[in-house]
Formats: structure tokens, sequence, C-alpha cells
């Protein structure tokens, strides 16, 4: 009896201690994560609404000078969103279709799977800058192997990353006087003119990020129980009939997880973009990042680059947020 | 007599899809393999540039194996100071952060998993949210926090802002949560603290999570490019991948050196990825988040 009130008051004295410790340890993660998270997101809010300068002493409120300017008076900015929207609207069902294919193939029981899964995974840790770097010399006019490999086959050699042109812009063409005629300013579409450059930064993107979502397909793949294949096998079902109704079905949460986090990814692309064309030819490749970080760091506008840089997150925050609270619960195992 | 002959036409069903499968398999299998080899390429022509002389990559038609393989880029490229300053710039911030990141969360994530208090809820709230903000779109806010610390161009600069973030707090609180609690009370009981329960208990036994954490965040420090660009000005300071892009311009088309530079900067991920393959994949596979 007494031993267990001891016990009691014990275990009392220790847990009103608890409160302190518990925010000693907790400490340090939030002052860095506020100081470096969430105070900066203030900032950038706060700068969005002011004239400031990086260099120079300028720095005074404006009000909503940025974003009237933003909307009304920067075809950059325009040609910057339209760019970023045609880099993720390709690379994201590009690299899907090809992430999903290649987990079909491994999940087949097949020699040397850890092997070939390493293989295709490899690019994925590697540095975007390092990669660039290799596959800027692969993709050279004049000494880069893939024209030397179309040689071969008869091609004649191309400018890719230094081509503003594409098999798109035949129907830019066309497109231009329409748009004009309409009252629109063809400059805020020209991004419908995809330039080669954009695909050849596109293929490097998609080849090196495959690998980590084919790994999350993978793990999908492997949670659908192989009794449903072995059924439909007796049932005498083709290939396709059990992708199409069992396997594709199925994955439809891991879809959806890895076209949110793609397209997360993909809105925020930089490193390859910048080692590889540095926005150019003629701005055909400036992406959203790219457009905040020349604004802020080399015309030295802080000021109006943060307002750019509240659209994205704004974008952004947005898509995370339905990642983050609306992912599982409603996409099921309905067809 | 009916029953049986359908089971066994069934059976024979089955075994002739089995054996279309075999073919199917091997002709899987080579493709794979043969698929395998292109997406490696990149990295095989990275390393046989890096090993040849100048004058071979200008040839034509462009050689695989390099004539007089030699490791004359490398040493190069390691003889330039900035490259072997921004090399271990790279190192010591990438290996820092990881350290820092590691200490911090799990000490953050002990009492979230194992411990009641008021506000545990919010402050879990807060450290997941913080996992929305994308840190290259709020660079220019944190330009600033880092101009006023006085934290641009040095090491605390690109450490300490990677010292903590809400996936790894969560990975950790995960983990520890496992830990049974009756274990915690008796060496409470018998006078054991916290701090020492943590040292001398959890962190042995939640040694994936570290690895798993640690790995990750060296592997993403050793990798960015966007914050240091921006929070540094001096070579001095310079890290691998800032090193690189600026090594392309001054070498010009020195193919090998470049190369090299870029192997550099590829392979120690490469390398620990070779080694500790599980702990990257089971932990994409897990968290569906790097």
């Amino acid at each position: 009896m007494r031993e267990k009130s001891m016990f009691k008051s014990m275990i009392e004295k220790i847990s009103r201690n608890d409160l302190i410790v518990a925010y000693i340890f907790l400490l340090p993660a939030i002052i860095i994560l506020f100081t470096f998270r969430i105070y900066p997101a203030i900032r950038l809010f706060l700068l969005s609404f002011r004239d400031t300068l990086l260099i120079r002493p300028v720095d005074q409120f404006i009000g909503l000078d940025n974003f009237v300017r933003l909307l009304f008076d920067d075809p950059r900015f325009w040609n910057s969103v339209g760019n970023t929207f045609v880099f993720v609207l390709i690379s994201v069902p590009l690299q899907m279709g090809l992430a999903l294919l290649i987990a079909l193939g491994l999940k087949q029981k097949i020699k040397g799977l850890p092997f070939l899964r390493a293989g295709y995974f490899a690019p994925v840790v590697v540095s975007m800058v390092a990669v660039s770097v290799v596959w800027q010399w692969i993709y050279h006019p004049n000494l880069g192997l893939l024209n030397h490999m179309l040689a071969y086959l008869g091609v004649s050699p191309r400018q890719w990353l230094r081509n503003p042109y594409s098999f798109m812009t035949p129907l830019w063409l066309r497109l231009e006087p329409v748009i004009e005629s309409i009252g629109l300013n063809p400059a805020n579409f020209a991004w419908i003119n995809i330039s080669t450059a954009m695909f050849a930064v596109i293929a490097v993107v998609v080849w090196k990020g495959t690998g980590y979502y084919m790994v999350i397909y993978l793990a999908g793949l492997m949670d659908i129980p192989e009794v449903l294949y072995e059924a439909a096998e007796v049932d005498g079902a083709s290939r396709w009939q059990k992708f199409k109704n069992i396997t594709w079905p199925l994955l439809t949460p891991t879809t959806y997880l890895i076209i949110i986090l793609q397209i997360i990814n993909s809105f925020q692309v930089f490193s390859s973009i910048y080692v590889m064309t540095g926005g150019g030819p003629s701005r055909k490749t400036e992406v959203l990042v790219y457009y905040i970080y020349n604004r802020a760091f080399e015309s030295l506008e802080l000021g109006y680059a943060s307002a750019v840089a509240l659209f994205l997150f704004l974008l952004l925050l947005t898509l995370t947020a339905i990642q983050k609270f609306s992912l599982g619960s409603r996409v099921y195992y309905d067809r | 007599m009916e029953n049986r002959s359908q089971s066994s036409l069934s059976a024979k069903k089955v075994a002739s899809i089995k054996a279309g499968d075999k073919y199917g398999k091997y002709i899987l299998t080579a493709l794979l393999f043969i698929g395998v080899f292109f997406w490696l390429f990149p990295f095989l022509w990275m390393i046989s540039t890096a090993l040849k002389e100048q004058s071979e990559v200008f040839m034509f038609p462009p050689t695989f194996i390099p004539r007089t393989a030699n490791l004359n880029a490398f040493r190069a490229a390691f003889q330039s100071l900035d490259f072997t300053i921004s090399f271990t710039n790279s190192v010591i911030i990438s290996a820092g952060a990881a350290l820092l990141q590691c200490i911090i969360c799990a000490l953050a994530a002990y009492p979230l998993a194992r411990m009641k208090f008021f506000g545990r809820e919010v402050v879990f709230l807060f450290f997941i949210s913080t996992m929305m903000i994308p840190l290259n779109v709020i660079i220019t806010g944190n330009f600033q926090v880092l101009n006023q610390l006085g934290w641009i161009d040095t090491y605390q600069g690109l450490i300490v802002p990677f010292g903590a973030s809400g996936l790894a707090i969560f990975i950790f609180r995960q983990f520890f949560r496992t830990i049974p609690m009756e274990l915690e009370d008796a060496a409470r009981i018998d006078g054991c603290g916290r701090i020492r329960f943590l040292l001398q208990i959890i962190v042995p036994i939640a040694k994936p999570a570290f690895a798993a954490v640690g790995i990750f965040v060296w592997q993403s420090q050793w990798n960015q490019f966007l914050w240091p660009l921006i929070m540094t000005n001096s070579r001095e300071m310079w890290v691998i991948q800032v090193a690189l892009t600026a090594m392309t311009d001054a070498w010009g088309t020195n193919h090998p050196e470049m190369a090299a530079g870029a192997a550099f900067a590829a392979l120690p991920p490469l390398i620990l990825f070779m080694f500790l393959q599980k702990y990257f994949i089971q932990g994409i596979a897990r968290t569906g988040l790097d």
C-alpha cells in the first residue's frame, strides 16, 4: 500500500516537470523552423508590397503596384507562367507513364531485379547540376554524342539547347494572327510555340526523375493481392484486361500521390534550366523559379521578384494542401 | 467425368499461359537490361570522357573506351584550388546538416511521441505545416533573413537552416512511438532521466530511422544548388555544385576536366547509394517524400 502511493507521487513529480522538459526538447526545432520557414514566408509576403532593391538603398511601400505590373504590364511573367505550365503538362504524364511502364516490368519476378531497380533509380540520387553538365555536352551541336548517333541514322545535326523553334512552330504561325484578330496580345501566348530546347530539357528532367516515381509505383504494385491475377488468369483474361481491370484501378491512390508530388516538384524546376539553357534561347525556357531568381539576384529587384514568388507560393500551397489533407480520403478503389 | 475434363482443361490453359509467360519473361528481361544500359549511359559516358585526353574528345567517330585511359583530368580537376575547397565545403556542409538535423529532430520528436503535455497537438501541427512551404520559392524572404543575421557567405548560413525539417520530426516520431511505454516507465522508476533514456535506449533502437534521415539529408544537401548559389559570394564558400557551374564556363571546352568535375559531384551520392540502397528506396516507398 505504502509502496503504491510512493510510486504514484513519484510519477506525479515527474509529469509536473514534463511540460518544461518537453518544450526544452522542442525549442531548437521550433526556433529553426520558425526562423527559416515561417518567418521568411511572412517576409516574402511583406516584400511583395514593396519596392525593394537588393543593393541600392531603395525600400518603400508601394501597395499593390507590383501586382498590377505583374498582371498587366509584364509579358516576361506571362511567358514564364506559360513555359512552366508547358513544362509541367509535358513532363508529368511522360514521367508517370515511363515510371509505371518500368515498374510493371520490374514487378514480374525477373532475374537481376535488384540491379535493374538500382540502375533505373540511380539518376535520382545524383545532383541535377552534375547530370545537366553531362547532358549539356551530349547535346553539344558539334561534339555531342547525340548528333553523332543521329548521323549514323542519316539525320542531320541539330541545335538541341539553342533552338527556339520546333514542330510546334508551324502551328503557332497559323495561330498567331487568329489570336491577334480576337484582340489579344500574341506575345502573351508565345509559349505555345514550344522550343526544341524545352523538349531537350524536359527529356533530361524526365530521365532523372522517373526512378523516384518508379519506386513508389513498385510499392503500390506489391500491395495488389496476387490472388486477383490468378483468378483472372483462370478466367482467361488477357494481359491488357488484367491491367485495365485490376492493376490500374487498384493503383489509383498511388497514381494520385505521384501526380501531386510530380506537379509540386515540376513547378519548382530550376537547376536544369540554369545549367543547360539559362532560360534561353530568347527566354523560351524561362520558367517561374528561374524568373524569380533572375529578377531578384540579377536585376536586383527583390520586391518585384517576391510578388512573382508569392504567386507561385500560393499555387504550390494549394496543391500541397490538397495532397496533405485529401489524399486517400477521396481516391479509392472505385472505377 | 465431366468435372474432371473441365478441370484438366483449365489446368492446360494455365500451363499454356505459363509457357507463354516464360518466353515473354525472357524478352522482358532483355528489354529491361537494354533499357538500363541506355539509362545509365550518361554516367558511363561521363566516366569515359573523364578518362580521355582532350584530343580524343574531338575524334570522329567518338570512342567509347578511351584509347589512353588515364587519371590526368581527375588530377587536374582536384589540383585546381577552387575545386578542392568546394569539395571540402560540400563535405562539411552536408555532413553538418545531416548531423544537426538528426539531433534536433530526434530531440523534438521524443516529447511528441512519448510525453503528454499542454500544446502537443498544436506544436505537431506547426511542424507538419512547415512541410508545405517550398524553400526554393521563399528564397527572397530567406535572403533577407540571412542578411539580417549576417549569415550570408558563412557555414552557418548553409547548415543551420537545414537543422530541422517537418519530415524528419515526423519520421522520428513514428519510430519512437513503436518503442513500448513500459520500458520507459521501468527505466524512469529506476532513476533514469529523460536524456539518458533517449541516448541509451531510444537511439540504439531507432538506428534505422537515424540512418534513413541522415542519408536523406546528407544527399539532398550535397545536391543542393539554388540555396548556396544565392547565399554565398566568395570562392572560399562555394560548394561543389556551384563550383561546377562556374568551372563549366572557365574550362570552356576542356571536356575531360569538366567530366572529372561532374564525376566528383556525382559519385559520392552514387557510391553511398550502392552500399545503402535499401535506405534510399524504402524511405521513398514508405513516406512518398524525400
